[in-house]
């Protein structure tokens, strides 16, 4: 599987870059100490794309305008791992967790 | 006239499995509404982290009831991948049975509840009678009619002998005999195409907009089918056609799902035709250090997708993503404006399959959370 | 055997009850076998109304309002009543014709009535789907039925006795068999009780003894329109003639059901005033050739 890493900060650019391609979907993966967000696209075959977040600040802007599906993605990793996509503007409705869920984030893993 | 809001569901005959629905009425019209998951819960994905990778089969498996070769289908391909692994071609052969079978069972089912939505009992029953012949040859195959566990890493469960070839074309041939009756009657009857002609449109702009995948993306005219832009199994052996529509509504989203059940018969035919001599290899264990994986098929809803990820032995992360999740997107904005009585229609047509797409569970980590609005119960239409 | 008339519409109205469950069942049974399935036992109709009958009410939002409570006695008063006049008629006044079209209609507002008193949004769409409809169709009824009147010169039902008039009132016939279609319930005018879009329609919030009243009473209307659509389009006054005629008009509603999907609201009742032209034209051509 080849996945090409991309900076933060080139993020909005590389995203505007892909328009026209089929959004797969997002994937979080939960690293030693930083998030790894990996998006996938659909562009005569699969080409993914990795940004690392860090855990301290887990912001990164959504993607919500150029591709509509992201949406859920994101509002469902929003959801379980507590990342925020900036931009999002349901991001704070919950979709799978009830309405008053006050546990930490489900698919973190613990961390001792 | 004020407005009110109603639930459509979580349990309500319109809706196959518990979702809830709230639309705001305004006498018969839809002005706004609002999908709400969380009654279907199961927990594959937090539960796969930690497992070994074949007891993540045994998890897979159980994601859903009606599309459940493509799970396994996928995460089997997956693992393949990471290993490196060409399985041998009788082995392919079989996993294009299964898949296809399980093709045609999901698209009579759901084809026949679609029908039943606008009140044609009758077809129902008859597209149910005839998916009890393809769940008769499924049986057959492995031993079961709903949750086959038939993939397994590298081979598959069961193999097939010279009867089960006779009595799978036997039974095929009875299904294909009904066909043209069923396409006559929805080509034909003024009712059906009052009701779900022009209903829910998605136009093919739309449809890449939203990125929608399997016959709701190929019914509004875009051509893709993971069968042929990226062969597995034994695709690239056997001859068939992607089926397009170009309307995108109701109507042509059934037409394709029709369509496709011929097909299906064709490919389901030169595979029994063409199956290579042998045996298939015992099943093995499996060692496997690390490994970062994606694979994709095509479900019958659409391509399903599989991120998995191996660290020490066990499974580190596992994403799924079953081809149904982006129709969220779109059916908020088919519903606006429409009236009542299309509810069941669109949504009916989107096929959605609530088992799939809601995987991950509430965990309760020590303290016991009580869950709001929680029922779990199945409606059968 | 020739019965007394008067025993033999003593007897109807003594056993339509359980007639017009047997008539449910038959429906049943015919529509599963058409559906290459086994279907329900003839009388399971029957068995079903006894046990809501035996069962606790469900303590809903809605028990607290009256009108929740009687409609359910009241509409089965109504629709029992409607079998006083056919198809044996037991009473009989010139122009009893019109009181029963307003029994009839007294039926669908308290069945209306209903399902605006459960509370509940499934039971509000339902009964604003019946006023919606029943605005249309009541029209409708009414003037088939002076039509029919007016043609054979009766002034009571008791009176009437053409055979085969539906060959002679085409339009009319044709208008009063969708009518019957829109008020039993038969595909494709069901939406007023179409379970997939609203649940239960008006009888969602009903249970036990509402529940059964309710059901009982939609087996009689089922049962009273084919009594009605048999007398007046055959019109034949033996037992024997009468039940078959019955039979085979229960057999052509079923398989109308069997066969076809349902019209949404809106399409519905574009259809309807599409009828009620047609029920005006032949009300106008046949005082053309009365007069």
């Amino acid at each position: 599987m080849e996945v090409k890493r991309i900076k933060l900060k080139e993020f909005r650019q590389k995203m505007e870059e892909l328009v026209g391609c089929r959004l797969i979907t997002i994937s979080a993966l939960d690293s030693r100490d930083c998030y790894h967000l990996l998006y996938h696209f659909d562009d005569n075959g699969i080409k993914t794309f990795k940004v690392l977040i860090p855990e301290k600040k887990p912001v990164i802007q959504s993607i919500i305008d150029i591709f509509p599906s992201a949406e859920f993605y994101e509002r469902e990793i929003h959801d379980f791992f507590d990342i925020e996509f900036k931009g999002n503007p349901k991001l704070h409705k919950k979709m799978f967790l009830p309405d008053d869920w006050k546990g930490s984030p489900p698919l973190l893993k613990n961390k001792k | 006239m004020h407005d009110f809001k109603i639930p459509i569901g979580p349990q309500h005959p319109a809706t196959d499995e518990s979702a809830c629905l709230r639309v705001s009425l305004d006498g018969n019209t839809i002005i706004d509404s609002d999908l709400r998951f969380g009654y279907a819960h199961k927990g594959i994905e937090k539960l796969l982290e930690g497992k070994r990778i074949e007891q993540g089969l045994h998890i897979v498996d159980h994601i859903c009831g009606i599309c459940s070769v493509a799970h396994p289908s996928c995460y089997v391909k997956t693992i393949e991948k990471m290993l490196n692994y060409k399985p041998p071609e009788r082995v392919k052969y079989l996993r294009t049975l299964a898949s296809e079978l399980g093709r045609i069972q999901s698209h009579l089912f759901w084809t026949g509840f679609m029908l039943h939505e606008i009140g044609f009992e009758t077809m129902l029953a008859y597209f149910l009678r005839d998916r009890e012949h393809i769940l008769e040859v499924l049986e057959r195959l492995t031993g079961s009619r709903s949750h086959f566990a038939y993939h397994k890493i590298r081979t598959v469960r069961n193999d097939i002998s010279e009867n089960d070839v006779n009595f799978t074309l036997k039974k095929i041939k009875e299904v294909k005999k009904q066909i043209p009756t069923y396409m006559k009657t929805i080509k034909k009857d003024t009712v059906i195409k009052a009701r779900m002609k022009d209903v829910g449109i998605i136009t093919r702009m739309d449809a890449e907009r939203y990125s929608l995948v399997g016959p709701i993306a190929r019914a509004s005219g875009i051509s893709t089918d993971i069968r042929k832009d990226d062969p597995y199994e034994a695709y690239d052996q056997v001859d068939f056609e992607v089926i397009t529509e170009w309307d995108g509504d109701a109507y042509a989203r059934m037409l394709v799902r029709i369509r496709e059940i011929i097909e299906s018969i064709k490919i389901v035919k030169q595979v029994l035709k063409n199956l290579p001599k042998g045996k298939i290899p015992p099943s093995t264990p499996l060692i496997l250090e690390e490994g970062l994986e994606l694979g994709r098929v095509e479900a019958p809803r659409g391509e399903n997708f599989h991120l998995i990820k191996i660290k020490n032995k066990k499974i580190d992360r596992a994403r799924i993503r079953p081809p149904t999740f982006n129709f969220m997107s779109i059916f908020t904005k088919l519903l606006e404006g429409r009236k009542i009585g299309d509810i069941p229609v669109i949504l009916a047509s989107l096929d959605p399959c609530y088992a799939c797409m809601e995987r991950v569970v509430v965990i309760k980590d020590g303290k016991k959370e009580v869950l709001t609005e929680h029922d779990f119960r199945r409606k059968y239409a | 055997m020739i019965l007394d008339v008067n025993m033999l519409n003593i007897m109807l109205l003594i056993f339509v009850i359980p007639i017009s469950l047997l008539f449910e069942g038959l429906r049943r049974k015919l529509m599963a076998r058409m559906q290459n399935r086994i279907g329900p036992p003839v009388w399971q109709p029957v068995y079903d109304v006894m046990k809501l009958l035996q069962k606790e009410e469900s303590d809903s939002k809605a028990s607290e309002n009256i009108f929740f409570k009687i409609t359910p006695f009241l509409y089965l008063i109504t629709t029992f009543a409607l079998f006083l006049f056919v198809p044996f008629p037991i009473i009989s006044f010139p122009f009893d014709f019109i009181l029963f079209v307003y029994i009839l209609i007294l039926g669908g507002a308290l069945y209306i009535l209903s399902g605006f008193a459960s509370n509940s949004p499934y039971g509000s769409i339902g009964s604003m789907r019946e006023t919606t409809l029943m605005v249309c169709y009541e029209i409708i009824f009414a003037i088939v039925i002076i039509t029919f009147a007016l043609y054979t010169n009766i002034e009571s039902l008791m009176s009437f006795n053409q055979n085969f008039l539906f060959l002679k009132l085409p339009l009319a016939s044709l208008c009063l068999f969708i009518v019957g279609l829109v008020e039993m319930r038969i595909t494709p005018f069901d939406t007023v009780e179409a379970p997939t879009e609203i649940i239960g329609s008006v009888e969602t919030e009903y249970s036990g003894r509402g529940l059964a009243l309710l059901e009982i009473s939609k087996a009689l209307k089922f049962t009273f329109f084919i009594f009605l659509i048999t007398m007046l389009f055959f019109g034949f006054k033996g037992v024997l003639m009468f039940s078959i005629v019955s039979l085979i008009m229960l057999f052509i509603f079923t398989f109308l059901q069997a066969t076809t999907c349902r019209y949404r609201l809106d399409q519905t009742f574009n259809l309807l005033i599409f009828v009620l032209l047609l029920a005006v034209i032949e009300l106008i051509r046949i005082n053309y050739l009365v007069w």
